[in-house]
């Protein structure tokens, strides 16, 4: 599989303002492979996927660039074309999906219902008997199929969310915070599933979380985005180990961690700007403790640091002092 | 730090009737309990921060409001500076209810979204009859937004809680727990939906109002790496007992219970534990509804023994304050000896 987007733009129209939530994003992805997205609250994560999908909400509009799927630009797919690829070639688990179960519906047959959705001419014993294949593939104990949501963990909750993205075997999936509202023992046996199935499955995923410590250990390569923007990709190592962009390196900071001095250092305060009225520049300007003149009025280009593909759009990737204490 | 005991629990337990179906009520079954907390016993001296941690229903969140009385103990005792408050009325409780308070998981089940932030802040100050006018309640409201970091104030006053973000919707919950000046919080997983710098920062904030007003936490989180950063004790729960319990940096550092070990393998974030192999455990916190015999953690032990299967190990000390129910102690205070 090759999987490639360009210079995506995506705005949604809040009665007469524009808001740019994603903004001139590029990436590309191989088979088999995980990319990590992160980045706080409202930078634009979900919206990234669920523009891959082509299923933005009322207001939502892909605006410009591309999306590459084996050599097929999704952008300028028919719907019609565009309901072959959904879950049959990409699908995705979405944030808060384990809440939203129909609380009447036993869990097999919400499995199911999801497959007949996304292929009409499957008959419904056919599909029920797959939803039951799927079960224990997930980690989840047949005998459970027959349970309602209100019966089952948030762990299985979440793996009948899974189950149901990884109905049509597609090849990339897109899982949207899965592990939010988990506890860590939880989110590491999802992780295990998912690693799981990527080897099964030979299959690429997009695993999005505000919470780029979660990513770190379940992710081959990590972008990071902030306001619409992405500005830092790399593998784990460049990310944690090298990171060059002044927000990446806050980031860092903030995480608690075993190695370090039993601190909690607050290194980025305040908060992201409006897409609604972002700030000129780079759009990280005015938390950024580093900034020049320059920063103020043209956005820096993702840019690559290495041969690697490590890439970060920052003039001043190349500061090497500590900036945050 | 002194070593004045604000709280004080001993073989504190609360059970649920357990949700009893058509059948059984028809049948007239005897109600049947399950113990949310099974015996739990520690102190808190004043100024410390005491954190809980383990997997999500392992009674966390009903420990810590068991302590506080919004919940009824069923047995044991809760001392509050020096006084048994386990049997107080609610009569006399209202005396101890400005003194702890209880910072929530989700800022939005705690606010009342009809609510300006002002009138949020300023209810608890009513209720308990604390001010004389409005005067002293607008100064009060005013100071405490200052000193939860929702600065400037004016423009939090008059907004309503979905105009905020999740990071200053908790800082607003952290301020109705502050205004009535209290000594003793309990915090559960307050800062678990929200993003890292937000974190960072409410944590802070929660270290600097310890430093300055000497508050004493009980601190309640399913992530050790936020309570290795934050807590001077730790205690680890498991289906509703403690299993270890110690110095946070011993615990982090020499875990002894074979379950401490799996939760610190799988701390997210990656320079930390480079070198750990995670240890990811089969199957979910088991329900407090049927307790598995022996060590109730036995059926997901990666290195339990014949004798794990019939006997509950009792919390032993291992080093000064470090606690843990495991009989892996026993191998581990003879090697200790035979040295
Ligand atoms: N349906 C919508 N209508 C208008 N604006 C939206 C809509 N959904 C999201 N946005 C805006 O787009 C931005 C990105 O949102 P989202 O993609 O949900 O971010 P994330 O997933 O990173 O938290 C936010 O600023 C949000 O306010
Ligand atoms: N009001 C209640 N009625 C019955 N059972 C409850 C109630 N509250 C909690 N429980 C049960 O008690 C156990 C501990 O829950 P809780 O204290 O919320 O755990 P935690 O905060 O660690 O996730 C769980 O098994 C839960 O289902
Ligand atoms: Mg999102
Ligand atoms: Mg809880």
């Amino acid at each position: 599989m090759l999987f490639d987007i360009k210079d995506l733009q995506v705005e949604y129209t809040v009665r007469d303002s524009v808001a740019r939530a994603v903004n001139k994003v590029t990436l590309n992805l191989a088979g088999g492979e995980s990319l990590g997205l992160a980045g706080e609250s409202g930078c634009g994560k979900t919206t990234l996927g669920n523009a891959i999908l082509r299923i933005l909400p009322e207001g939502g509009q892909i605006r410009g660039g591309s999306i590459n799927l084996n050599g097929v630009d999704l952008v300028k797919l028919s719907e019609e074309k565009m309901r072959q690829v959904r879950w049959k070639e990409i699908s995705m688990v979405f944030q808060g999906a384990m809440n939203s179960f129909d609380p009447t519906m036993n869990i097999e047959n919400q499995i199911a219902e999801a497959i007949l959705i996304h292929q009409r001419d499957t008959s419904k014993e056919t599909a029920l008997e797959r939803a039951r294949e799927l079960l224990p593939l997930c980690g989840i104990n047949p005998l459970l199929g027959k349970s309602y949501p209100h019966e089952l963990s948030g762990g299985m909750k979440q793996r009948g969310c899974i189950a149901m993205a990884l109905a049509l075997q597609p090849k990339l999936l897109i899982a949207d915070e899965i592990t939010t509202a988990l506890d860590v023992m939880t989110q590491a046996q999802i992780f295990t599933l998912l690693r799981d199935m990527k080897r099964k499955f030979n299959l690429s995923m997009i695993v999005i979380s505000h919470d780029l410590a979660v990513l770190a250990k379940n992710c081959d390569r990590l972008a990071i985005m902030y306001a619409g923007h992405i500005v830092e990709i790399g593998t784990i190592q460049d990310i944690f180990d090298h990171p060059r962009h002044p927000y990446v390196k806050g980031l860092l900071f903030c995480i608690p961690n075993f190695a370090g001095g039993r601190e909690i250092i607050p290194a980025i305060k305040g908060a992201p700007p409006s897409l609604l009225a972002p700030p000129q520049g780079c759009p990280f300007h005015p938390r950024c403790p580093i900034a020049i003149p320059k920063c103020k009025t043209a956005a820096p280009q993702l840019l690559p640091v290495n041969t690697n593909n490590h890439s970060v759009a920052c003039y001043r990737k190349d500061y090497k002092d500590v900036i945050w204490k | 730090m002194n070593n004045e005991a604000v709280l004080e629990v001993r073989h504190l337990k609360k059970y649920f009737v357990k949700s009893a179906g058509i059948l059984s009520t028809l049948l007239r079954e005897q109600r049947k309990y399950v113990a949310a907390v099974e015996d739990v016993s520690f102190s808190i001296n004043k100024g410390e921060i005491f954190c809980v941690a383990g997997e999500s229903g392992c009674g966390k969140t009903t420990l810590g409001k068991t302590i506080l009385k919004l919940l009824q103990p069923d047995d044991g005792q809760i001392i509050f500076q020096g006084q048994d408050i386990t049997r107080l009325e609610r009569d006399n409780m209202r005396m101890l209810r400005p003194k702890v308070q209880m910072i929530f998981q989700d800022p939005y089940e705690s606010l009342d979204p009809r609510a300006r932030i002002y009138d949020s802040i300023a209810e608890p100050l009513m209720v308990n009859h604390l001010v004389k006018d409005e005067n002293e309640k607008h100064n009060k409201v005013i100071q405490t937004l200052q000193l939860a970091g929702l600065t400037p104030v004016e423009n939090y006053l008059y907004k309503y809680p979905h105009n905020l973000s999740g990071g200053e919707r908790q800082r607003v919950g952290i301020a109705t727990a502050l205004v009535l000046d209290p000594e003793f919080i309990v915090a559960d997983e307050p800062t678990s939906m929200l993003d890292v710098s937000v974190q960072a920062n409410l944590l802070n904030l929660l270290r600097k109002l310890r430093r300055e007003k000497n508050l004493t936490y009980l601190f309640i989180t399913h992530d050790l790496s936020v309570a290795y950063a934050f807590s001077d004790w730790l205690a680890i729960m498991y289906l509703g007992k403690f299993v270890e319990v110690g110095p946070t940096a011993e615990v982090i550092m020499s875990p002894i219970h074979p379950y401490t070990k799996a939760l610190i393998s799988v701390v997210p974030g990656i320079n930390l534990s480079k070198n750990i192999k995670p240890i990811v455990l089969p199957g979910e916190t088991p329900n407090p509804e049927n307790v598995p015999a022996g060590c109730r953690f036995h059926p997901r032990c990666y290195c339990k023994e014949e004798r794990c299967t019939k006997e509950e190990p009792i919390m032993t000390e291992f080093t000064p304050h470090h606690y843990a129910a495991c009989f892996v102690l026993e191998k581990m205070k003879l090697k200790e000896n035979g040295k």
